[in-house]
């Protein structure tokens, strides 16, 4: 009787992170780097006297990992990396964030400031992605900067009047309960109900969202957020004979996630999280293995 | 005869700028130089000069 074909593992085909308590799946990583669950023994050794050799060696602790390079950021990944899951709208006409005070209450004031930033009608084309802000000039004036210039050739093309990153080249005039466009940004200042009367240097922000098929935004770092736990059923590569591995994974921790912009380089970091005991499933993972009668169909 | 006298009411004053200034906002623009006659500027920028001690 002849051996067996050898058993191996051949790549990585994705990884689905599933909520212990219920199994519900969170979504799945496709664009994945690799997966590697790294169960690191440590053997205790006794040595003594003249002997150059342990007397004796005993089991200690196994350093239980799991090493994985997502390539993809999909929504789950804020949750369980960074404790927080990101609002994501999709197909939105675009949209401007509230006006915000940054330096001083006097730039956004109902009566006597902005009363609010919105998206001109008609010049949805021109709203450009990016991060803004409005500086009072004077009592009446602000100026508008641009903190990102990556989207300006959008709709109307626009760049910088200088290098303090203005937008304006001439300030533009806030009067009372009338809108004041930001020229070739499809974005407009309505002034408050009131006599306006700014305090010079106060400065408030905005955010510009073009029309989109897709918006996300995510708030990381708040204090209480929750990173949780997770399983995982990592998936190899199924192999020319069918042969297949999937690992279930029950508990693991993992926390941060790198977003390296590196030049001309997609963003491929390596995670390691650690996996930890279930005392209900008694273990911390099973590991099967097919090899079906049936290769491919 | 009327009377010799007529009253003139504020709003029919002459407006003459006591500095320069620049109104931008959309379609107009108006660049104000100090003295200037203000008579063809909107209503609606009075109060913004006004505030900004134009007039």
């Amino acid at each position: 009787m002849a051996q067996n074909q050898p058993r191996h593992i051949y790549g990585i085909h994705e990884m689905a992170p599933y909520v212990p308590a219920t199994g519900a799946p969170y979504g799945n990583f496709r664009v994945l780097g690799g997966a590697s669950i790294n169960l690191s023994g440590e053997l205790i050794q006794l040595t003594g006297g003249s002997s150059p050799y342990p007397w004796s060696s005993q089991d200690g602790n196994i350093t239980a990992e799991l090493v994985f390079s997502p390539k993809e950021i999909p929504d789950f990944l804020f949750k369980l990396m960074l404790g927080n899951l990101p609002t994501t709208i999709n197909n939105d006409p675009g949209n401007v964030s509230s006006l915000t005070n940054v330096e001083g209450t006097s730039v956004q004031d109902a009566t006597t400031g902005i009363a609010s930033v919105g998206v001109k009608s008609g010049s949805e084309a021109d709203v450009k992605f990016g991060k803004y802000l409005v500086v009072a000039v004077s009592a009446t004036t602000v100026d508008v900067y641009g903190l990102s210039s990556a989207d300006f050739q959008r709709g109307t093309d626009k760049e910088y009047v200088d290098d303090t990153l203005k937008l304006t080249s001439t300030p533009l005039s806030i009067t009372a309960s009338a809108a004041v466009e930001v020229p070739g940004f499809g974005v407009e200042l309505t002034g408050g109900s009131g006599v306006i009367a700014m305090t010079t240097d106060d400065t408030a922000e905005f955010e510009a969202n073009p029309p989109s098929l897709e918006q996300t935004d995510v708030e990381i770092g708040a204090i209480g957020s929750c990173i949780p736990e997770f399983g995982a059923v990592i998936t190899s590569q199924k192999q020319s004979d069918g042969g297949l591995w999937i690992f279930d994974v029950y508990r693991i921790k993992a926390i941060g996630y790198p977003f390296g912009m590196a030049e001309k380089a997609f963003n491929e970091p390596e995670m390691t999280a650690n996996i930890l005991y279930d005392s209900a499933k008694n273990g911390i993972m099973k590991a099967r293995y097919i090899k079906p009668i049936v290769a491919c169909s | 005869m009327g009377n010799e006298y007529q009253e003139i009411k504020d709003d029919e004053k002459t407006l003459i700028a006591k500095r320069d200034f620049v109104i931008f906002q959309n379609d107009f623009r108006a660049d104000i130089k100090k003295g200037d006659d203000l008579s063809e500027i909107p209503e609606i920028y009075h109060q913004n000069l006004k505030t900004e001690g134009v007039i």
